[in-house]
């Protein structure tokens, strides 16, 4: 595999696991994390998180990950998906925590 | 009209449909829990009202049907897509636990579902404000019919059942209101690709490959804390390892069902579903990709058939950002609306 995108899963996949330890520890969600899929739906009945969770969720992704939204019209289509929430933190999070 | 015009509606309007394709049962009786509960994926703590998605599992854990189940006090709601209704009675006697009282009979009436961002607004208007106004996944029954608030669009979604002998009266109301709404007619093409472009799972393709919740994504929808239909199987996939996981694609060029997806001159997948997306203006597509290589943000990889090469750029679900994420029943209105304040549909990447 060429590096780049080795280094692109990597850095992706660590994401996703931090993402999955948040929702577990943070939110707690009950499931395992391996049980949480990338593209499982955040709200209603996906991992049934509602609207006050919304906002820790914000919070958590901010102190974990140190994603900053750069406007809140992008909340609502970075906070679909646990995929979502992977792009969020790719494009707007800390870098140490996204290169590590 | 043609299924563009469909989805052009149905993305910014109103599209009504008909249900002909989901079955829906209704479940009886002092043991209608038990028995349901060992059959359906998902755990069944459901409050009286309220529906959520789930699985009928077959013993390999392959999907038998993509269901809505829904609580109506000590009965139970069965919206099904995927088996005939004479197959999905079946498998449901099959496997309720022996002893327990439970009857299986299908619901009478007939569907209809509206689906768009302005659905909600169309509902209110022709069946009252107690519907229009349903929160997802909860339903609402009334001697005019039972109303389902689900949909598989990403836009806001309403199933209706309405007695047969009424249906001709309300579908005559929804189009003549539906008229200051645009509405459209939608057909199950036209809602199949609006499916996969918000990435719900479709029983009639991917849902037929062979795949389990597990390389479909599709967890969420399951439980491990209990025993149904499936669960054994699935445990040990589980405990095996998916070698495979599904990832959304978007391609400029004509991509095809079957087609092999590489990565440089290495084999990693293959193409599941795929259909041209006129609100992207490209093709869509869902790709079942070995698990090293099963990530969306990746533009190296192609499609290749027939020695033609189309390069593909995986991304994360939903592929649409729909209109109904920002339309509110409180603030907006189909006639008030402004397109130039619209957030675009594809958000850069």
């Amino acid at each position: 595999m060429n590096p780049e995108l080795a280094r692109y899963i990597k850095r992706r996949e660590r994401i996703l696991d931090k993402v999955r330890t948040l929702l577990v520890e943070r939110l707690h969600v009950s499931r395992a994390p391996d049980e949480i899929d990338p593209d499982a739906p955040l709200f209603g009945t996906g991992l049934g998180l509602d609207s006050v969770d919304a906002v820790e969720l914000l919070v958590s992704m901010e102190s974990e990950l140190g994603v900053k939204l750069p406007n809140e019209r992008l909340s609502r289509p970075a906070m679909r998906t646990v995929n979502t929430l992977v792009d969020l933190a790719l494009a707007h999070g800390r870098t140490d925590d996204v290169d590590g | 009209m043609s299924m563009d015009d469909e989805i052009r509606a149905l993305r910014t309007s109103v599209a009504l449909a008909a249900g002909d394709h989901v079955t829906c049962l209704r479940v009886e009786g002092e043991g209608a829990y038990e028995a349901l509960d060992h059959v359906v994926a998902c755990d069944l703590f459901l409050q009286d009202g309220q529906m959520r998605p789930s699985l009928l599992l077959d013993e390999e854990a392959r999907p038998f049907a993509d269901i809505h189940v829904a609580r109506d006090d000590e009965s139970f709601f069965l919206l099904a897509e995927g088996p005939s209704p004479e197959a999905l009675v079946a498998f449901l006697k099959e496997h309720f636990p022996a002893g327990v009282e439970a009857t299986v009979e299908r619901c009478d009436g007939t569907l209809l579902s509206l689906h768009g961002p302005y659905a909600w607004e169309l509902c209110t208007t022709v069946l009252g404000p107690d519907v229009g106004s349903l929160p997802y996944l909860a339903f609402y029954r009334t001697d005019s019919g039972v109303f389902f608030r689900s949909g598989k669009t990403g836009e806001y979604g309403y199933d209706l059942l309405i007695p047969t002998g009424e249906v001709d009266a309300v579908r005559e109301a929804l189009v003549r209101e539906g008229a200051a709404f645009d509405l459209a007619h939608a057909s199950l093409p036209a809602l199949e690709q609006c499916a996969l472009e918000n990435g719900f799972f479709n029983i009639r393709r991917e849902g037929r490959a062979g795949l389990s919740p597990l390389e479909l994504g599709l967890q969420w929808r399951v439980s491990y804390r209990k025993d149904y239909v499936g669960s054994a199987a699935l445990r040990a996939r589980r405990e095996a390892g998916a070698k495979a996981r599904v990832v959304w694609a978007v391609s400029g060029a004509p991509v095809s069902e079957g087609d092999e997806v590489f990565l440089d001159d290495q084999r990693i997948g293959h193409v599941l579903a795929v259909g041209f997306s006129v609100i992207r203006g490209e093709w869509v597509a869902l790709l079942l990709l070995d698990r090293p290589y099963a990530y969306a943000g990746i533009d190296r990889y192609e499609a290749r058939s027939a020695g033609e090469r189309r390069p593909i750029r995986t991304l994360s679900a939903p592929l649409i950002n729909n209109r109904s994420l920002y339309v509110s029943p409180q603030r907006h209105s189909y006639r008030g609306r402004d397109e130039s304040k619209m957030s675009p549909f594809v958000l850069p990447s």
